[in-house]
């Protein structure tokens, strides 16, 4: 378990003085926020939505609503969870409008994933079986435990920050993760030790 | 150092250092990886198993969203920010306000990739003027051993690890500026008309050509200013911004001569001034070479100077192998041993993409 509940990123000292500058009213301070953050942002965007033209509507409507409410949003160490919950439940409500997602309350993570491998540097043919393995291993968990797996090793954020993006408690994104990797370790071998290192946490 | 054997696997995956071998290797991931796995080979299946968890991750998740579409958005995002203001935005430019620290924060806040940089500068009217076009770049050093990082002007930066170094590509008019997090020992060029900035944590230190060591890392609740050479003026940011470019008394400031200290507490925001208790912050790195030199051919003189400063030096060795120099060294910094290099060889040089470019004539053969 990571020995912090502070953002790991270190880049944060920046954010959190850019986030300071925007809040007094300094628009470029926002630009230079939503250069940072715009990446992280739509690949978030894209695990709920393939609609390009939802993911940068919702993506704008993040920042400008920030940006008209600045003198009323609070200070704050973590800048990327804040957009990021920011832009979920964006999302939701744009849903909520079109009348979808009527089946489940909640936002469907990762609805439309096909278990097919981008190219990119897999060292041979093996791997490339392991990995759609583990792929296929992780397309097995619930939604939520996926989303949480996604937020802490793709986006990197801790405990803390992830249940504050999905809104929910610490604890049940510590059981989340910690189910998740029960679930896949045996696709990854024997990491018997290892499990237990971070059960200890 | 990082020891990467205590590290759980969940805190090796969401490592940067170790993603980047994972995802985009460099040539120091590469050799330190490497090393570390012969170094450590009971862990090569752990660490086998969280690259396979990183790999999959990375495919699975990963986009391709291109430079130039973000860059877009980002401005039609901002275009309708300004559209949308009805309430109006307190002027920035205002006298009372503090231009510096807009300045500043504004170039501050720049990731690694940024495309351009606004430089602000103010003109006599206290109005500001925008300066387009210079590019950002930013070093970080994950690694374990200090890296060298080389300014446009010939400063020379031995940034130690976990530090990041934000530089522009070229430096403006009026002054050099660079921000550090972390630690790093800076070797400035003299240029009295363009001061050196080094901003850090809170503070800003003075140059105009000398030798210091800034550490200010990211966790420490002080940030300290040490001189090997040279005079240096340490302020908290805060007032600095208040300044801003105009000649000011010393209160304001600690003035440091060499083997004097500045240890400034964030908390508080005090400066104070101290004899340096620390020898080896400032003491020269390199092994003890020789400085003397005596006709000494020019090829050897550079490999000296890569030795030690880890610098590297290309020139056109066929046209300078009659070169020699006869010189003694002491306690110049790097940019002062290059240009009394060049004085004596009629030579001149230029900082290119992190070397320096020598040309010379060549030198006539002694008779």
């Amino acid at each position: 378990m990571l020995s912090n509940s502070t953002p790991t990123a270190k880049e944060d000292q920046w954010s959190i003085q850019l986030w300071h500058e925007f809040k007094a009213g300094n628009r470029e301070a926002l630009g230079h926020l939503a250069q940072y953050y715009y990446r992280a942002l739509y690949n978030y965007a894209t695990k709920f939505t393939h609609n390009s033209e939802l993911i940068r509507d919702s993506i704008q409507d993040v920042f400008l609503e920030l940006w008209d409410r600045r003198e009323f949003v609070s200070q704050t160490d973590f800048v990327k969870s804040y957009l990021l919950k920011s832009l979920r439940n964006t999302l939701f409500k744009a849903y909520q409008r079109q009348q979808r997602s009527l089946l489940t309350y909640e936002l469907d993570f990762d609805a439309h994933h096909e278990d097919t491998i981008e190219s990119q540097l897999i060292e041979n043919e093996t791997r490339t079986q392991q990995i759609q393995q583990l792929n296929q291993a992780i397309s097995q968990l619930s939604k939520r435990q996926q989303e949480a797996l996604y937020l802490r090793f793709y986006q990197k954020l801790s405990n803390e920050e992830i249940a504050e993006t999905m809104g929910i408690e610490r604890q049940s994104v510590a059981n989340l993760v910690h189910r998740s990797l029960n679930q896949i370790k045996d696709i990854m071998g024997d990491v018997g030790p290892l499990l237990l290192l971070f059960l200890w946490c | 150092m990082n020891d990467y054997r205590l590290y759980t696997l969940e805190q090796l995956a969401t490592d940067d250092w170790f993603c980047q071998w994972v995802t985009a290797p460099t040539p120091e991931s590469d050799a330190f990886w490497s090393d570390w796995l012969r170094q450590n080979p009971d862990q090569a299946d752990r660490i086998d198993k969280v690259r396979l968890l990183v790999q999959t991750v990375q495919a699975r998740y990963g986009d391709n969203l291109s430079d130039d579409l973000v860059r877009q958005r980002v401005a039609d995002l901002i275009d309708a920010a300004s559209q949308s203001d009805r309430t109006p935005v307190k002027p920035l430019w205002s006298a009372g306000r503090t231009l510096w620290r807009v300045a500043a924060a504004v170039v501050l806040l720049f990731g690694a990739g940024w495309w351009f940089m606004q430089q602000q500068r103010v003109g006599d009217n206290g109005a500001v003027s925008v300066e387009q076009g210079i590019a950002m770049r930013e070093r970080s050093n994950l690694a374990d051993k200090p890296i060298t990082v080389l300014l446009a002007d010939g400063s020379v930066v031995r940034l130690e690890k976990n530090s990041t170094l934000r530089f522009p590509e070229r430096f403006g008019a009026a002054r050099r500026q660079v921000f550090l997090q972390g630690e790093a020992f800076f070797e400035v060029s003299k240029n009295p008309a363009k001061p050196f900035l080094v901003y850090a944590n809170g503070t800003v230190t003075k140059v105009v050509g000398t030798s210091f060591r800034i550490q200010a890392s990211e966790q420490a609740p002080t940030v300290l200013v040490a001189v090997r050479t040279g005079r240096v003026a340490v302020y908290s940011q805060k007032e600095y911004e208040q300044i801003a470019d105009r000649p000011v008394s010393g209160e304001k400031s600690v003035l440091l001569t060499p083997n004097q200290q500045a240890v400034f507490t964030r908390k508080n925001e005090q400066l104070a001034r101290t004899a340096i208790d620390q020898p080896e912050l400032i003491a020269p790195v390199a092994p003890n070479l020789d400085w003397n030199w005596d006709d000494k051919p020019v090829a050897d003189a550079f490999q000296q100077l890569k030795q030690t400063y880890g610098v590297d030096i290309s020139f056109d060795r066929d046209v300078m192998k009659h070169c020699l120099i006869t010189t003694s060294f002491t306690n110049e910094t790097l940019p002062e041993r290059l240009d009394i290099i060049c004085q004596a060889l009629g030579a001149s040089y230029a900082v290119q993409n992190d070397k320096i470019v020598l040309s010379s004539k060549g030198c006539p053969l002694e008779e």
